[in-house]
């Protein structure tokens, strides 16, 4: 079953074109990663299928039904969000956070019930932020912060997860500790759509990857495909060499030296 | 669990608040009697001044204290502001340019019910036409809503000073208003408030939920089922309602709404069910207390409310700041 359905969308900043028809699918079990350079349209993209920016031309269908059909609410149920940082300014706890995952569940008459507590507390479990709970949100670390709204993002129960670069300013065992539990999330049969920095740790666990360049794929499809030394060049700029496996899978992308 | 504790002991203040406000004045009356003449009003002394006299001035302050302190939390939260007051929406100068437009044109001459419906009006229609402004300058977006509500008191009270300049010899009578005084409470003002604000408080308060992924930002909110320009545009209607009928009835009384929704997350945290459940009591007890303060501190005038709030409210706030200096980053 296809869970997005994305078809030749565009969407501008005033007279700026940042996606200029892009089309692509999205089903259950796969983590469908884009890359691509600043600027290319990542953010933009990740925020027009989660509603936040609605597109100009083009469709975007969440379970076969049109985007625009939904009540946010509704949405909220089908679709997560795990934006790239959260400033929170005031001082909510960590639990106080990830709980706020149910509320596109409770009405204004409702409190939460049992079941919600138990899912919040596995949510928190899950990621490994249980015993911050009571920490207040201004107080965890960057890598502490992006499991937290990943906690969020389990206790909201969706079928979809969009992630916008939860790995950047990540240390190197955080990025890895981060996308092993996206990975985790990925085996219970959702779908991930994720951006990244990173090229080499997202050949290593996408199922998928599409490069864009400005507001447009340039190519699609499992990552040993996608990746080569031409669509490196095409869309980052750089040369790069790529060292395969006996197998001829992609091991590992290093930018040459230019001086 | 802190949370309703706080919300037991502050509805018991704000009994107790009402109790010592209704015994303390000019003529103080002992407490078993205050009690006695709540409950068998008769037709001696006490229980007119209880009853006629003080009650409802006591429940007026007691109104727009919890009105300013709900509408400040909203106004923080909406905002994401620590800075952000009943008032960002205009309303303090709209208002303030209907009160001084209804004594420049006499009509306040005529009956004293001209200042507060002239105030009312003027704070009402800033309000509109500051989200208005901020609508088409940029979909509504809070800063833009921040903005146009600055650039518009700037702009109004620009005017109100050139109604006072001209108005001359009444200036003194627009100046005290300003201040906030409850000393024109009535009955009238007591059942306005009590058909307008309490409902609007109370659906405030239902749909509080909503504002907490609101303190998240913009993406957190959509992300959480938020449907962030409507909710934005009800709360700052609603919130601006309350506000204008405060200002329209008791003048300008600073303080309250920016400071006691500070003092509570400070007690409590910021989940807004919680915040604008105790704000509605500590917010009404204060202003009742700080009036209390304002009309028993001389008999021949009266200190205006606004100078008791801050000089009483603000060193416990900056204490309470000192104690928990990481409370807003």
């Amino acid at each position: 079953m296809i869970l997005i359905s994305v078809r030749d969308i565009e969407f501008s900043y005033g007279s700026k074109k940042i996606i200029d028809g892009i089309s692509f699918d999205l089903m259950p079990g796969e983590i469908l990663g884009f890359l691509g350079p600043n600027g290319s349209g990542k953010t933009t993209l990740i925020k027009l299928v989660g509603g936040i920016l609605k597109k100009e031309r083009g469709t975007i269908r969440i379970k076969g039904r049109d985007i625009e059909k939904y009540s946010r609410r509704e949405l909220a149920r089908i679709v997560s969000i795990v934006p790239s940082d959260l400033e929170p300014g005031f001082d909510f706890t960590v639990q106080d956070l990830v709980a706020m995952g149910r509320y596109p569940y409770i009405g204004f008459f409702d409190s939460f019930t049992q079941r919600d507590y138990e899912i919040i507390r596995r949510s928190m479990e899950a990621t490994g932020v249980s015993h911050l709970s009571m920490n207040s949100v201004r107080e965890i670390s960057g890598g502490e912060k992006q499991r937290m709204l990943i906690a969020r993002a389990l206790a909201q129960d969706t079928e979809i997860l969009l992630m916008d670069e939860p790995t950047s300013n990540l240390d190197i065992k955080y990025q890895v500790e981060i996308l092993e539990l996206i990975e985790g999330i990925r085996r219970t049969g959702r779908a991930i759509m994720i951006t990244m920095h990173d090229v080499n740790m997202a050949i290593r666990y996408c199922t998928r990857l599409a490069l864009i360049s400005k507001g447009k794929i340039y190519s699609i499809g499992p990552p040993d495909n996608v990746i080569n030394e031409n669509s490196i060049n095409m869309v980052y700029g750089i040369n790069g060499k790529i060292i395969r496996n006996g197998d001829g899978k992609i091991v590992y992308i290093i930018p040459e030296k230019i001086q | 669990m802190k949370s309703r504790i706080l919300l037991v002991i502050s509805i018991i203040i704000f009994f107790l608040s009402i109790i010592f406000s209704l015994g303390t004045g000019a003529v103080s009356i002992p407490f078993t009697t205050v009690l006695n003449r709540l409950i068998n009003p008769g037709n001696d002394v006490n229980s007119l001044i209880i009853w006629q006299l003080r009650m409802p001035r006591i429940l007026l302050a007691a109104l727009v204290g919890a009105s300013l302190t709900v509408s400040g939390a909203v106004m923080q939260g909406l905002f994401r502001n620590p800075l952000a007051d009943p008032y960002v929406t205009g309303t303090a100068s709209g208002a303030a340019l209907g009160a001084t437009l209804s004594m420049f044109l006499g009509l306040f001459y005529l009956s004293i019910f001209f200042l507060p419906l002239f105030a009312f009006i003027g704070a009402f229609a800033t309000t509109l036409v500051v989200l208005f402004i901020s609508g088409i300058s940029g979909s509504a977006k809070s800063e833009n809503m921040l903005l146009a509500g600055i650039g518009v008191s700037i702009f109004l009270s620009a005017f109100v000073s050139l109604l006072l300049y001209l108005l001359g010899k009444d200036l003194l009578t627009v100046f005290y208003w300003l201040m906030g005084s409850f000393s024109g409470a009535s009955w009238v003002y007591v059942y306005i408030m009590l058909i307008v604000s309490v409902p609007t408080i109370a659906i405030i308060g239902v749909m509080a939920m909503d504002l907490d992924p609101m303190m998240l930002g913009e993406d957190h909110a959509y992300s959480l089922g938020i449907d962030v320009k409507k909710i934005r545009i009800i709360f700052f209607v609603l919130s601006s309602l309350i506000t204008g009928l405060s200002v329209a009835f008791s003048g300008i009384i600073g303080f309250v709404g920016l400071v006691i929704p500070h003092i509570v997350r400070i007690l409590i945290g910021p989940k807004n069910r919680h915040l604008i459940a105790s704000s509605i009591f500590i917010g009404a007890s204060y202003m009742v207390i700080a009036d209390t303060i304002s009309r028993s501190f001389s008999i021949i005038m009266e200190l205006p409310v606004g100078i008791v709030t801050s000089m009483i409210g603000v060193p416990v706030f900056l204490f309470l700041l000192v104690k928990q200096r990481n409370y807003w980053r």
